[in-house]
């Protein structure tokens, strides 16, 4: 499981953010187009790619996109 | 000054909880209404598919204490081919508005309570909110058309801006016209149709589960004798008028066929709509549709709804069944969904809503 296709994965929950804009140290939730849908679409998108569960507490503890990453990989 | 971070929580209730009996503390926005609703509480507790007391039928999210939002589940069953697997219907999603920044929905809409006890989800009767919401979350969305057929053109004047004085004459007129379509539908079966007994019954007979079961499609929610009594025999919110029928159809004395009613009051506030007394064909089943189809069911049904009904409704997604409505002046007006998640992620093809039996009541709709 690497990163920038984590990254990479998460960038493509946005439809108006452009991809270059979000890197492992972007802040997600200061996002302008960051909001409850697309936490649930990236919620989503763990369980699917990486068959891993997150809830609302792993994002909120979260600052960056690699802070996420790493609360995915700890339970891969 | 930074505001203070509040505190999410989370409580979960089991079957074995609402059998007992608890109340939901610290409460101003009335969140635990479902548990103290007493005809909702019967319902959950009535379910026919609970195989273990600590199946978690309520998840209740607290900001700093405060109950600010739900969401219910009860158990069903899932059809996938020979397979019956457990599964779970959402049921009663609400977050209080004030709380609604502080991502409450997420907390309900993920909970893994019931993770190791059920294989699959439903969920029905969404508004584009909640389609939206499912849309994010990845789960499989079917659509069917609604159909409706007019009893009163009251709410096709109130849609256009009508009221008071106005929208009375201009009802009262065009109701004059729907009458004898009324008549035709109501007292002009085709002779066709004729054969066959329609009789209201109080208990849901066992015959009607190999008509469920083996109508060839390799998907569905079950709907057995058991899960249908279960819908009958209860309401989230009784009212006068309200009410949920069963029918059998039957030729010779011999069963072909059964239809299930409901009788709810329906308004559309963002139209100005005020409720109206709404009919829904919300199941059906036929032995052999070739002879006795999906429409000649609706069309048996129509004459068994309240004579005050202001419309009739089902929905369907066979073109064939469409064009026999719209012939008989019922209109299309919306669309209805089934949501669905495959938790084994074993079943690629159950995206394919071809392979699936649908009805309007999916879930919990058919009590709501």
């Amino acid at each position: 499981m690497e990163l920038k296709d984590f990254v990479a994965n998460f960038a493509e929950q946005f439809e108006e953010t452009d991809a270059s804009e979000i890197t492992a140290a972007t802040e997600f939730k200061k996002l302008d187009e960051w909001s409850s849908l697309i936490a649930l679409s990236v919620i989503a998108m763990v369980d699917e790619e990486y068959e891993v569960t997150i809830k609302g507490e792993d994002i909120r503890n979260s600052s960056t996109i690699e802070d996420l990453y790493k609360v995915v990989l700890s339970r891969k | 000054m930074e505001e203070n971070k509040p505190i999410v929580t989370v409580e979960a209730y089991s079957y074995k909880d609402f059998k007992n009996g608890f109340g939901v503390a610290n409460d101003p926005y009335n969140v635990g209404e479902v548990v103290t609703n007493q005809s909702r509480r019967k319902a959950f507790i009535e379910c026919p598919f609970v195989i273990d007391e600590n199946f978690v039928m309520l998840i209740l999210a607290r900001v700093d204490g405060v109950a600010a939002g739900r969401i219910m589940a009860f158990p069903t069953l899932f059809k996938a081919g020979e397979e019956i697997l457990h599964s779970n219907g959402g049921s009663s999603l609400l977050v209080v508005e004030k709380y609604r920044r502080y991502d409450i929905a997420i907390e309900l809409l993920t909970h893994t309570a019931n993770k190791n006890r059920t294989f699959a989800g439903f969920g029905a009767d969404f508004s584009q909110d909640g389609i939206n919401v499912n849309k994010a979350l990845r789960r499989t969305i079917f659509t069917m058309d609604k159909m409706m057929l007019a009893r009163n053109s009251r709410f096709v004047f109130e849609n256009a801006g009508l009221k008071g004085g106005i929208l009375k004459a201009a009802t009262g007129i065009a109701n004059v016209f729907l009458r004898p379509l009324t008549y035709l539908l109501d007292y002009r079966t085709p002779k066709r149709l004729r054969q066959y007994t329609v009789k209201e019954v109080d208990v849901v007979p066992e015959w009607v589960d190999d008509v469920v079961l083996n109508d060839g499609h390799k998907y569905m929610e079950v709907h057995d004798h058991r899960w249908l009594q279960w819908c009958r025999d209860n309401m989230f919110n009784p009212k006068p008028k309200c009410a949920n029928h069963f029918y059998t159809v039957e030729k010779d004395g011999r069963p072909m066929g059964f239809f299930m009613t409901t009788e709810r009051y329906e308004g559309i506030e963002s139209r100005n709509i005020s409720p109206m007394l709404t009919g829904s064909v919300v199941e059906w089943g036929s032995k052999d549709e070739k002879v006795l189809s999906e429409f000649d069911l609706v069309r048996l049904a129509v004459p068994t709804f309240r004579k005050d009904i202001d419309m009739i409704q089902f929905v369907t997604d066979d073109k064939d069944t469409i064009k026999k409505a719209k012939q008989h002046c019922f209109i299309q007006h919306g669309v209805h969904y089934i949501t669905f998640r495959d938790m084994t992620k074993r079943f690629k093809e159950a995206k394919d809503q071809r392979l699936w039996r649908l009805r309007f009541g999916y879930s919990d709709s058919i009590m709501n």
